[in-house]
């Protein structure tokens, strides 16, 4: 019974989190990584090209630290402390275009499939 | 050089970026925003941070996220004195070059509107037309393949 409030507070401060909007609209697919870091964070890096996630534009990037993350980070007094990234992508179609400083004319451009 | 050595240090480095390259430091970063957290990191105090106000459009070009050295010791100093209840750490956001416009296509594949972000001209030469407005037809604009 002792070891209930430690439980809690493991599960409680599984959190950490980050959340960051551009203000387009959600509806897309979804990308789930975890980040494995080690030593509290100094070691290890993580990069996603969120181009290739999300063609179509993000909509949210959360970072957290779930549960399951705080649990390892605790079991191994954070040797191992992973971090949860989901990228939630935009619904849709959206297109960067930027005019020829010359011509001032854009070339658009698609991925087949996206025609609809 | 310590000093240059200890600004290197941080944790839980995660980088979002896109296929347009980035250079430079977090120092050169359009935004360096301190997400200020409370009750172990579960409640942000600000809310998520608003790329669109940053950028405009919303678009960016990389967001970096870490525990660089002084969110760390202010974080090491806050688990101390008050147990962990206050955490932090820092975003940093490069908008994109240009503006992002959205819309949608016909069955011929063809662009037949554009929405640009409120308060935005669209300076565009679409197809025939030449027009400067924030809501746009653009029949004969054909999308490349």
């Amino acid at each position: 019974m002792k070891r209930l409030p430690i439980l809690l507070l493991t599960l409680l401060s599984a959190c950490y989190i980050n959340n960051v909007e551009t203000g387009k609209k959600s509806g897309g697919q979804s990308h789930t990584e975890t980040v494995p870091f080690l030593l509290w964070g100094l070691v290890g890096e993580a990069s996603f090209n969120v181009d290739d996630i999300c063609p179509q534009g993000v909509s949210s990037i959360h970072e957290e630290m779930t549960p399951v993350d705080g649990v390892l980070n605790c079991i191994t007094c954070g040797v191992y402390a992973p971090r949860t990234v989901t990228i939630t992508c935009s619904s849709g179609s959206a297109f960067l275009l930027t005019p020829d400083p010359e011509t001032g004319l854009v070339q658009v451009t698609a991925d087949l499939g996206d025609s609809d | 050089m310590l000093l240059a050595l200890l600004s290197t240090l941080g944790c839980y480095k995660i980088d979002y970026v896109t296929d347009t390259p980035v250079t430079g430091s977090p120092t050169s970063a359009d935004e360096a925003y301190w997400n200020h957290r409370v009750l172990w990191g579960i409640v942000e105090i600000e809310g998520p941070l608003e790329v669109q106000e940053i950028c405009g459009s919303g678009e960016f070009s990389k967001v970096h996220t870490e525990i660089d050295l002084i969110t760390g010791v202010v974080n090491y100093a806050a688990s101390v004195v008050v147990g962990g209840l206050y955490s932090g750490n820092m975003i940093y956001v490069w908008c994109e070059d240009g503006t992002a416009y959205s819309g949608p296509l016909n069955g011929q594949g063809q662009l037949v509107e554009l929405y640009a972000p409120v308060g935005q001209d669209v300076p565009l030469e679409l197809g025939v037309a030449s027009e400067t407005c924030t809501d746009v037809a653009a029949p004969a604009l054909e999308i490349a393949r």
